[in-house]
């Protein structure tokens, strides 16, 4: 018998009992809908979130800062002081300086170190004359902006810039993210010796998309960073010139990619007296638990699906029962067990196979309506995310690890229909 | 030539006090072309060696040769192929699947042996219409009389041109005069075609009309008549 005819026979034995059929594929379709639903969910929050790490710096970048140390240390006895150490206690505010910048530079696995200059802004205004307090944020690492409007802001350029948070395109007075764009801004610092206030105006060259990491925070480019730095700057006494809270180093992912590559630099930092965080660690907890709901709901799939995989094995042994005489006649007619295993297992497989399309299908319409509602209302606010995301890799993937599953439930009466022997199949009662 | 022959041929059935023989050392040498009547009483062992002689089943001793050829040890896929090409069967309750059309049913065995679709049907139409039922290849298997159905299940069992064509009991379920037609459509196969005919009956009109009747009694040959 043709692999074809076996495939055609496997089909009309399906159609033959249809309602029978229908029942099984409906207990497939919904543990693959779960499954197919839950992935989809879980590809579009992550994709969410790598977008959103992306967006706050590259993933090869480290946060450092000097490691808060608790006066009492592991021992009982008061740790001694170190005047190399940064062992500054919670109630002091450490700060690091250029040869911390040089020594982080120089440690194992890393590329390159920047200080993060400090500035202050008392407040934004634009068009509407209307102050606001305003917070910003330096460009880190091999940052990719997401924006809604214009273009990144230049590093290189001598220029001031500012790529925009979208909150504030109304406030300030502009009727569009594109209106904004190519507009010039007031921003108010202070120095921090005189209590002089200074007025510096930066060109919107951008407006991002909104952010759920960074959900308020403009980009400032290096150039008016160290502008409002310097303004901060004026009149303080050389010692406390060049005192910086936090360092920003590249990490050399060629050769530290592994978490636990990863983990041993982070020791090695603590060692000397830093503490560093990667953008991973900041936004691994959300991660993890949108991991942890999407697991569980698989799980759920899952066992949908062995409830179902029951189903087949009891429908396929109906059917065998019901085609003892055409199984023992074909037997009779020189049809070799094998082939007879092969009709009623392709069966199962056919089952499960249009159970999960069916479901993916399912999923796939379901996540369409959730989405545009989502996006309408309750998600109305995270620009780029779409709650809901299927793959043709995730898809496959289900469709076949289904079909095992449905083979293998097939698989007892396919044996059974196997060993039947045809003499005794064909004995009248 | 014997087209098949059996020597010494025994069946049991159940291990110890319940064994029962049902063939107690059968010989038999069928000739090519023959038409033969397996008769005797209801649980003489008339089936069980026609499901030896078919090679449905394995004898507990004894051998068969088919074409002068031991059976004994061919492998299952030999079997198999052996079974699919040289004999046609045909059994008392018909056993064809009634929601498929007749032209399905008859192609049933082309199926298993995998020819290819169009030559398929050439074929079963060719045998449709030896037992004058092409008309009806179409037809749900179900709507047909019982005398059609077991003409139907000739042209099933002649479709791939077999050496032997094995009848149990085949007008155990029709009436006598439709049982005639189908008889006569077989013994037209076994004149003009040569097909060798082994024919399990109760039937004395039927085995009368055979060139050679078996008489079988408690699993002995007792009388094998010319
Ligand atoms: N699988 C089996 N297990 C045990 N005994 C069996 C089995 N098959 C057949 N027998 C016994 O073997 C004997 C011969 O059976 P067989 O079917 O050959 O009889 P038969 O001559 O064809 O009878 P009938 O005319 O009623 O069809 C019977 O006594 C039957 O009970
Ligand atoms: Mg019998």
């Amino acid at each position: 018998m043709k692999f074809g005819d076996i495939l055609k026979s496997a089909c009309t034995n399906l159609m033959r009992n249809k309602g029978r059929t229908i029942l099984t594929i409906v207990a497939i379709f919904i543990g693959s809908f779960t499954i197919a639903l839950t992935n989809g969910v879980n590809i579009g929050v992550n994709d969410y979130i790598d977008k959103q790490v992306s967006g706050v710096g590259g993933d090869d970048m480290m946060l450092i800062s000097p490691k808060a140390t608790v006066s009492m240390g592991n021992t009982d006895e008061p740790q001694k002081y170190d005047p190399e150490k940064k062992t500054s206690t919670m109630s002091q505010n450490a700060t690091l300086n250029d040869k911390d910048v040089e020594t982080i530079k120089e440690m194992d696995g890393m590329k390159d170190a920047d200080s993060v200059k400090s500035y202050s802004i008392n407040y934004i205004s634009g068009a509407s004359d209307e102050k606001y307090v305003f917070s910003s944020m330096p460009i880190l690492g091999s940052l990719e902006v997401d924006l809604e409007a214009g273009k990144s802001v230049n590093q290189e350029s001598k220029d001031f810039e500012i790529n925009l948070a979208p909150e504030f395109v109304k406030s300030l007075g502009y009727k569009s993210a594109e209106d904004a764009v190519g507009k010039t801004v007031k921003l108010s610092t202070t120095a921090s010796a005189t209590g002089e206030e200074t007025i510096v105006e930066a060109k919107i060259v951008g407006v991002r998309n909104q952010s759920l990491m960074q959900g308020g925070n403009s980009l400032l480019n290096q150039a008016l960073i160290d502008e409002l730095s310097a303004i901060g700057e004026q009149g303080l006494p050389e010692s406390m010139l060049g005192q910086y809270g936090m360092v920003v180093a590249t990490m050399d992912k060629a050769t530290y990619s592994s978490d636990k590559e990863i983990a041993d630099l982070k020791e090695r930092l603590g060692e000397a007296g830093y503490a560093g965080q990667t953008v991973d660690d900041e936004i691994g907890m959300i991660r993890n638990i949108i991991n942890a709901i999407t697991g569980v709901l698989t799980m759920f799939g899952a066992i949908a699906l062995l409830a179902a995989s029951f189903g087949i094995v009891n429908t396929l042994f109906m059917s065998v029962q019901e085609r003892t005489r055409e199984i023992g006649l074909m037997k009779a007619m020189g049809l070799s067990s094998g082939k007879v295993f092969s009709i009623f297992s392709i069966e199962a497989a056919l089952i499960g196979f249009l159970g999960s399309v069916l479901g993916i299908l399912g999923a796939a319409g379901v996540g369409n309506l959730v989405n545009g509602i989502a996006s309408d209302s309750f998600l109305s606010s995270l620009t780029g995310f779409t709650l809901i995301q299927f793959s043709w890799s995730s898809s496959g993937a289900i469709i076949l690890i289904i079909m095992a599953i449905a083979f293998l439930a097939g698989t007892l009466p396919a044996r059974r229909a196997a060993k039947l022997d045809p003499i005794e199949s064909l004995r009248y009662e | 030539m014997s087209v098949i022959e059996a020597k010494n041929l025994k069946r049991s059935y159940g291990k110890n006090e319940s064994k029962f023989e049902a063939l107690k050392g059968v010989d038999v040498k069928i000739e090519k072309g023959e038409s033969v009547a397996i008769v005797g009483k209801s649980g003489s062992g008339k089936s069980t060696l026609m499901h030896l002689l078919a090679l449905l089943d394995h004898p507990s001793s004894g051998e068969i040769l088919l074409n002068d050829q031991n059976t004994t040890n061919i492998k299952t896929k030999e079997l198999n192929k052996l079974r699919n090409e040289s004999f046609g069967f045909v059994f008392q309750q018909f056993f064809m699947n009634t929601k498929d059309t007749v032209l399905n049913n008859v192609m049933l065995p082309l199926k298993i042996a995998g020819i290819s679709a169009g030559k398929r049907k050439k074929m079963a139409m060719a045998a449709l219409k030896e037992v004058e039922l092409d008309d009806k290849a179409s037809n749900k298997a179900n709507d047909l009389s019982g005398g059609q159905k077991q003409r139907v299940c000739i042209a099933r069992a002649l479709v791939n041109n077999p050496q032997i064509i094995f009848a149990d009991e085949p007008t155990g379920n029709l009436d006598s005069k439709t049982g005639v037609k189908v008889e006569q459509i077989l013994f037209d196969l076994n004149k003009k075609q040569g097909i060798t005919l082994i024919i399990v009956t109760h039937d004395d009109e039927l085995a009368a009309r055979c060139d050679r009747q078996i008489h079988i009694i408690d699993g002995n040959i007792v009388k094998d008549v010319k």
